[in-house]
């Protein structure tokens, strides 16, 4: 699974970055969306397979693995939404389409999963977590105002300007959750926690990717196939690789 | 089962050593009063037909079965327990030591509550709990709370 994986990611790779369909635009689009979708699937793939062997007496962490299988099913059926959007329908970056609504749903069962995962683990003190949130509502609140008043101020405020603005409060609240999760194992070089700083590593390029998207389809500079896309897509080999170390974990390998 | 055994802090080396011969097939043991390079013979003769994994807390020893995870990175520690467990198939024993170790680098009210919550997963997670404590380790307050918190207490 990791093998094909692997080759799917770095055929995606040359495709973002050798321009090779430049004087096809059309074609372009699709093969892009085609990557997402191939990759997005062996992500969740390798998800069922984690979770079909997980051992029922870890009960929080198995229904976090649920939830994360669930997060994947929606960013799956997101993805495909999005190319039959702009390749059967012919609808440019379709922001505020379906995929949306399933990707948001998909954001809502990460978070529950995180804090599952978070459950798992002894806390002395849920200190550390209060400061995180407190940070993470002021920075994430003045973000999210500064963009709404600048929209507003603009006239520009439309439900797919909405709906970016709603992945900047998904984004902070799964980053404060990641940093909590995995603060206590970022420092030991231990291979019982290289799944979690995966996993970790992997929702923040979803975070940082989300801004950036935020800020290109903002001004008409996103398309699909983009250079930018390479983060979209190290999100779901992570969970490639999230699956193969825990597999691993299992298997006693 | 969760099981206490009040020792004296000369004796504990040896409890261990016996509890370690007594328990299930797969082992997830925890040091923290001396380092895995200390018990190796033992333990490698011990652990000659079984699953056996240590979290080292005394001196940085990585290789195919042992970790390291600071002491006072309580968090952590129950983290590499959980995940060493997953790594097996059927029951698990996970014996610690020495409880001595672990309250040196922290509070005893924060150790407390760190092995009520092993207490408790252990039941969820189904595997055999062993805590070794040197009477003189704990607060008496702390080692009368261990001893209603145990199925077993032994001396």
């Amino acid at each position: 699974m990791a093998k094909i994986a692997i080759v799917v990611f770095v055929l995606h790779l040359v495709f973002l970055f050798s321009n090779v369909f430049h004087d096809a635009p059309n074609l372009h689009n699709i093969f892009g969306n085609v990557f997402i979708v191939v990759l997005s699937s062996l992500a969740l793939i390798s998800v069922i397979f984690v979770y079909a062997k997980f051992p029922e007496n870890f009960p929080s962490e198995k229904r976090g693995n649920l939830f994360v299988l669930l997060g994947m099913l929606l960013f799956l059926i997101g993805d495909v939404m999005w190319l039959v959007d702009e390749i059967f329908l012919n609808n440019k970056i379709p922001i505020g389409g379906f995929a949306d609504l399933f990707w948001n749903v998909g954001y809502v069962c990460f978070i529950v999963a995180i804090i599952m995962f978070i459950s798992f683990s002894f806390r002395a003190s849920n200190k550390i977590l209060y400061w995180l949130m407190t940070v993470g509502v002021l920075i994430g609140g003045y973000v999210l105002y500064s963009d709404v008043s600048e929209d507003l101020e603009l006239g520009s405020f439309t439900l797919s300007h909405a709906i970016q603005d709603v992945y900047i409060l998904y984004d902070f609240i799964v980053l404060i959750l990641i940093i909590y999760l995995v603060w206590p194992m970022i420092l030991n070089r231990n291979r019982l926690f290289y799944s979690w700083i995966i996993l970790a590593f992997g929702f923040l390029t979803r975070v940082v990717y989300d801004r950036i998207f935020a800020n290109m389809s903002e001004y008409g500079t996103y398309y699909t196939g983009h250079p930018i896309d390479l983060l979209y897509i190290v999100f779901y080999m992570c969970v490639v690789f999230v699956s193969l170390t825990k597999f691993r974990i299992m298997s006693n390998d | 089962m969760i099981k206490l055994i009040l020792t004296s802090g000369d004796k504990a080396r040896n409890v261990f050593l016996d509890e370690i011969k007594h328990s299930e097939k797969n082992l997830v043991s925890v040091l923290s009063l001396k380092s895995f390079a200390v018990y190796k013979s033992n333990l490698d003769k011990a652990c000659s037909s079984r699953n056996c994994f240590f979290i080292d807390t005394v001196t940085e020893e990585y290789n195919d079965n042992v970790v390291y995870v600071p002491a006072s990175n309580l968090t952590a520690i129950s983290i590499a327990i959980n995940q060493a467990q997953q790594s097996f198939s059927g029951k698990t024993s996970v014996i610690f030591d020495s409880i001595s170790g672990l309250g040196v680098n922290n509070d005893q009210a924060i150790l407390m509550k760190f092995l009520l919550f092993l207490i408790r997963k252990s039941r969820d997670w189904g595997s055999e709990l062993v805590l070794i404590l040197p009477e003189e380790a704990l607060e008496k307050k702390y080692v009368e709370l261990l001893k209603q918190s145990c199925d077993e207490v032994r001396k």
